[in-house]
C-alpha cells in the first residue's frame, strides 16, 4: 500500500493505493494520518480510488483513522470509495460513520456546510 | 458442470504471507471452475479471514505452528476446511461487531464477514489440539 498527501485548500487529501490489508502496510496510513494532524490539519479525505483490495484489517484502520483524527476534533471523510468496500462498510454499519463522496469536490465543499 | 468431487490441501507455518499465497491458489481453482467472479471475490475473502483468524489469534503468530486449508468442489457445493494448532477459543465470546458499542472498535469483524459471505458455517475444536472452521457455499458458474 502507498499513500501520498496532497494539500487542497487546507484539506489534507491521501491518495491511497494498493492492498489495504493485515501486515506492515497498515502502518502506513496509521503513519501518514498521524503526520497529517501533527502538521495541523484538522479536515482529511481518504481517496480511495488507488484501492485495489481490502480485507477486515484494513476496514479496522479506516476506523482507527476516523477515530484518531474525531477525537483530536478533527473531519474525516471517503472519497470515490468501490462498491465493494463500500459493502463491507455497510454489512458492519459502517457507512452509518464515514461519510463518503463521488469525488474530491464534492467531499472538500461538504466541509464547509 | 462435472459432479466429480475436485479438491486442494495446503498446509503452511503460520505466516501472513502464507495466506495471500493461499488466498491468490484459492481464487485461481475457482476462477479454473468458472465460479461466478462475484462469488470468487467474497469466498475468497472469506477464506483469507478464515486463514488470518487461524494464524493470527489460533496460532497466534507462532510459525512452529501450522494452518491447513482444504477446498473441495462437488457439484455446485464448495466446502472449505481451515484448522489451526492454537488453544481454541469459544464462538460465543465473539463480541457482535454491529453492537453499537463494538462499530468503533478496529478488529473484531472478520468472523461477522465470514458469515455473511458463506452459507455455513461451524466452529469446533479438534480435541485438544486446535480449531477447526467449515464453511459451505453453493456457487454459480459463468455461463
Amino acid at each position: 500500500m502507498q499513500v501520498k498527501v496532497r494539500n487542497v485548500q487546507r484539506v489534507a487529501i491521501l491518495d491511497i493505493s494498493g492492498r489495504v490489508v493485515i501486515g506492515d502496510a497498515l502502518y502506513v496510513l496509521r503513519r501518514h494520518v498521524r503526520d497529517v494532524m501533527n502538521d495541523g490539519y484538522k479536515k482529511l479525505i481518504l481517496n480511495m480510488e488507488g484501492v485495489s483490495y481490502i480485507d477486515s484489517a484494513g476496514i479496522g484502520e479506516l476506523v482507527s483513522s476516523y477515530t484518531t483524527v474525531t477525537t483530536q476534533g478533527g473531519e474525516l471523510k471517503l472519497v470515490k470509495t468501490t462498491q465493494r468496500v463500500k459493502d463491507l462498510l455497510h454489512m458492519t454499519k459502517l457507512l452509518t460513520i464515514f461519510e463518503s463522496y463521488h469525488n474530491e469536490k464534492d467531499a472538500i465543499a461538504s466541509f464547509n456546510c | 458442470m462435472s459432479e466429480n468431487y475436485e479438491q486442494i490441501r495446503l498446509r503452511f507455518p503460520s505466516k501472513l504471507f502464507f495466506v495471500d499465497i493461499s488466498q491468490e491458489a484459492i481464487q485461481k481453482m475457482l476462477e479454473h471452475f468458472m465460479v461466478l467472479n462475484d462469488e470468487v471475490f467474497w469466498i475468497s475473502l472469506a477464506i483469507r479471514e478464515g486463514l488470518i483468524n487461524a494464524v493470527k489469534h489460533g496460532n497466534k503468530f507462532d510459525d512452529t505452528k501450522y494452518v491447513e486449508l482444504r477446498v473441495g468442489l462437488r457439484g455446485n457445493t464448495l466446502r472449505i476446511e481451515i484448522m489451526d494448532e492454537g488453544k481454541g477459543f469459544e464462538i460465543k465470546d465473539i463480541p457482535n461487531p454491529l453492537d453499537e458499542e463494538n462499530l468503533l472498535k478496529p478488529s473484531g469483524r472478520g468472523i461477522f464477514y465470514i458469515r455473511s459471505f458463506m452459507d455455513h458455517v461451524a466452529f469446533s475444536r479438534i480435541d485438544s489440539s486446535g480449531m477447526r472452521v467449515i464453511m459451505e457455499k453453493n456457487v454459480s458458474f459463468e455461463d
